[in-house]
């Protein structure tokens, strides 16, 4: 079992090493993502939104669905920690009458 | 695997939690410094979130130091004395109460006219479409800061056995 | 009309909080609320298909930014034809739900309902979007309300989902690397804007990583075999309503996300030809179907054989982007409904069982013939259609495959499916015999957990329960009579990019 962990774990870091050999280098003006979508945001984020900050522009308006997205996940995992959690023990508590009250 | 998850996770952790939680300290060192405390993460906390625009910082980051702030007084002060001071059921309906806030949000601009999320269809945030979208930025921040503030202080709650 | 790809999941968002507060409150009105929003989601998904294919796909741009600034949610035939089955099968199965969940679950209906719908919400965002990244997001939405909804389950479940957990979130990790990876090398999320500008990288170290990772990633989260270990246990002990639901749909929507990059965002030519990826999906699938239908008649617990017998059908779809022709494509991605209705209708089966008599053991099944005749009859059909026997749904997608192969020239992959065909046949033979042989006398009143006491004791399932169920079986049948409709209008467009 730990010869596989350890074999799945060097091919997982074989294909990453192999991987970011072809990767632009870091902060590569010229990189695809440094010319793609990059420069409208930065160019266009206080003109458009009046937000100087434009990482909060980014993550607010121009993907706010991502971020819609993450406040569902953070939701959807508070829910489950309490459908999880909460529920079982009243279960055995033997009080099964209030319903829903967290 | 010491944890043992066959049910025996939520009574065994919380169960123990329970008993040292619901005992205060009495310790005037440790009450001074957290009434003295929480007021002042909560403060920088709502500058976070507010100051998403100009500075690093935006409602997740607000939301965790206000959880964090909740955390400390439920440490602190024990179940009885911090569940006066914010009930349990109070985490979920700020979670649930922040992520229909932000879906309203989003829903906003359809009722008029627009996509989903699109800050520039909500006529009342302001006169020309970058500052509605400046306004839309920042009540989604505060709308996200209410949702991560609550959904981790409802998971700390699940998790200590409080909430009951 | 063009607000419907953003109303399918916003209808199912707001039904959860509202399922959410009227639950707090009482939690028969939280249950209704969930009927009335997936029953909308519904019709309004009937209406994205007839949308689609009278004007063609729709291009919904969130926050009104153009692609690749925004993000863009298409609604095209697969899309349509994705959310259509998972609000149906939701539908189905939430009004199928509160009798099964009081029963298996009791005093844990008001967090159960919300979860169900943040779980179609998740998985409808998944086969909706347009974008690599937005894809994740739902995909983590999806699988937190599972863990959730399949915790709840036996004594034995938290175990299990723990594991599931573990896998699924390595899954995720994988594709999120992925996804870096080709954001990196490409510059863009949005997956039309990639399909343009990854041709010219196709030689990209960082690409072939970014696909090798993201399809490991997708193929942990569909219980791709050997990938599979997490599923048996977690479908097992998950609570009747959450494995009915879970099952059919949430390893066909990684699947179904694995077909979208394989379409549209890699060009079908980078996976077969550049990196052999559909051809080792298609001999994993194999190892995947055997596996899976042998263990699956080794098993005496239903809901036992009908996980294995999960990992062996989702095989099929993994087999049909293994072939990747048009026909065999066709064939992986039909299998995708057939299954989600023969799984949830057998699910589903299960816990009627479970309910009126508490058994999950195939052996002291005998008898429920003549106890339960609605609900077997049901079962027998569903039974028939996973053996693949026309003209049930199950018959048509083999079908598809077989030519597939016949097509490709594989003829190994063609004795794979006659031979696994063969094998459900031997599995679900054995429990329709069972089904229908005469309850000995001696086992009566030996059933525990029924609210009855004896063996049988409660007859058929009550009208709510077994309503559901005919339904499906029902589809079963429609889609197999109709399933040239669904192929030539939906299906046939969906894998045009392989037939260039």
């Amino acid at each position: 079992m730990r010869i596989i962990s350890i074999s799945l774990l060097l091919l997982l870091g074989g294909v990453l090493a192999y991987a970011s050999g072809d990767l632009p280098s870091r902060g590569d003006p010229q990189a695809p993502a440094s010319v793609h979508v990059s420069p409208h945001y930065i160019e266009n984020s206080l003109v458009e939104m009046e937000t100087p900050n434009m990482v909060t522009a980014v993550l607010a308006d121009y993907r706010a669905f991502d971020t819609f997205g993450e406040a569902v996940v953070v939701f959807t995992a508070a829910l489950s920690c309490l459908l999880i959690l909460i529920r079982r023990r009243r279960e055995e508590e033997g009080d099964e009458g209030r319903e829903g009250r967290a | 695997m010491s944890l043992r998850f066959d049910s025996g996770l939520p009574e065994g952790l919380a169960g123990s939690a329970h008993r040292g939680m619901s005992r205060t300290y009495h310790s005037l060192f440790v009450d001074v410094v957290t009434k003295a405390m929480v007021p002042m993460i909560q403060v920088f906390a709502f500058y976070v979130i507010f100051h998403g625009h100009y500075s690093p910082g935006g409602g997740f980051q607000g939301g965790v130091m206000l959880a964090a702030s909740i955390m400390l007084l439920r440490l602190a002060m024990g179940q009885e004395e911090s569940f006066r001071r914010f009930p349990p059921d109070w985490g979920m309906l700020l979670a649930a109460g922040g992520t229909l806030l932000f879906a309203v949000l989003g829903v906003l601009p359809m009722v008029f006219g627009g996509n989903f999320l699109d800050y520039e269809y909500i006529p009342f945030l302001g006169a020309e479409a970058a500052t509605r979208r400046y306004w839309g930025i920042l009540l989604a921040e505060v709308f996200i800061g209410f949702l991560v503030w609550g959904a981790l202080v409802a998971i700390y709650d699940a998790l200590s056995g409080g909430g009951e | 009309m063009s607000q419907i790809p953003a109303l399918i999941p916003g209808t199912l968002l707001f039904t959860a909080f509202a399922a959410l507060f009227a639950g707090l409150i009482r939690v028969s009105w939280g249950y209704a609320l969930t009927v009335l929003g997936i029953g909308t989601s519904f019709v309004i998904s009937l209406m994205g298909v007839s949308a689609v294919l009278q004007e063609g796909e729709l291009r919904y741009h969130l926050g009104g930014w153009q692609p690749p600034l925004g993000i863009e949610w298409v609604l095209d035939p697969l899309s349509a034809f994705m959310v259509t089955l998972i609000t149906g099968i939701g539908f189905t199965v939430i009004v199928y739900a509160p009798r099964s969940i009081r029963f298996e679950t009791p005093g844990k209906e008001g967090f159960f309902y919300p979860s169900i719908a943040l779980l179609l919400a998740g998985l409808a965002g998944v086969s909706l979007t347009g974008d690599v990244f937005n894809l994740y997001i739902f995909i983590e939405i999806a699988a937190l309300a599972a863990y959730a909804l399949l915790a709840v389950g036996d004594r034995r479940a938290p175990v299990a989902v723990f594991r599931y957990l573990i896998f699924g979130a390595v899954g995720g990790g994988f594709y999120l690397l992925g996804v870096g990876f080709l954001y990196y090398s490409a510059g863009t999320l949005n997956m039309a804007d990639l399909a343009e500008r990854i041709p010219e990288l196709y030689q990209s170290r960082s690409v072939i990583a970014a696909a090798v990772l993201m399809v490991t990633g997708l193929g942990l989260k569909m219980a791709l075999f050997p990938m599979h270990l997490w599923l048996p246990d977690v479908y097992n002990f998950a609570p009747s309503v959450s494995a009915g639901l879970i099952a059919p749909i949430m390893t066909k929507v990684s699947a179904y996300a694995i077909v979208r990059l394989f379409l549209d965002v890699f060009h079908p030519s980078f996976f077969v030809e550049t990196l052999p990826i559909t051809t080792l999906v298609g001999w994993l699938a194999v190892g995947g179907i055997l596996v899976g239908s042998i263990l699956a008649i080794a098993q005496s617990d239903f809901r036992r054989m009908l996980a294995y017998s999960s990992v062996g059908q989702i095989s099929y779809v993994a087999l049909g982007i293994g072939l990747a022709n048009p026909i065999g494509l066709i064939g992986g991605l039909l299998h995708i409904v057939n299954h989600a209705l023969m799984k949830g209708c057998l699910f589903l089966i299960g816990g009627n069982v479970r309910l009126r008599t508490g058994l999950v053991e195939i052996p002291r099944f005998a008898g429920l013939g003549r106890a339960m005749p609605w609900t077997m009859v049901a079962f027998t059909v569903a039974a028939l259609a996973m053996v693949g026997i026309p003209p049930t749904a199950g018959f048509f997608s083999k079908y598809y495959l077989l030519l597939g192969s016949v097509d490709a020239g594989n003829w190994i992959f063609f004795a794979v499916i006659i031979v696994s065909s063969l094998l459900s046949a031997i599995y679900f033979f054995r429990v329709l015999e069972m089904v229908y042989r005469e309850a000995p006398e001696s086992a009566e009143g030996e059933g525990g957990g029924s609210d009855g006491g004896g063996a049988h004791p409660g007859g058929e399932a009550p009208a709510s329960m077994l309503v559901p169920v005919l339904a499906l079986a029902v589809a079963i049948l429609l889609v197999g009579i109709f399933n040239v409709v669904i192929v030539d209008r939906l299906l046939e467009p969906a894998v045009a990019p392989l037939a260039e």
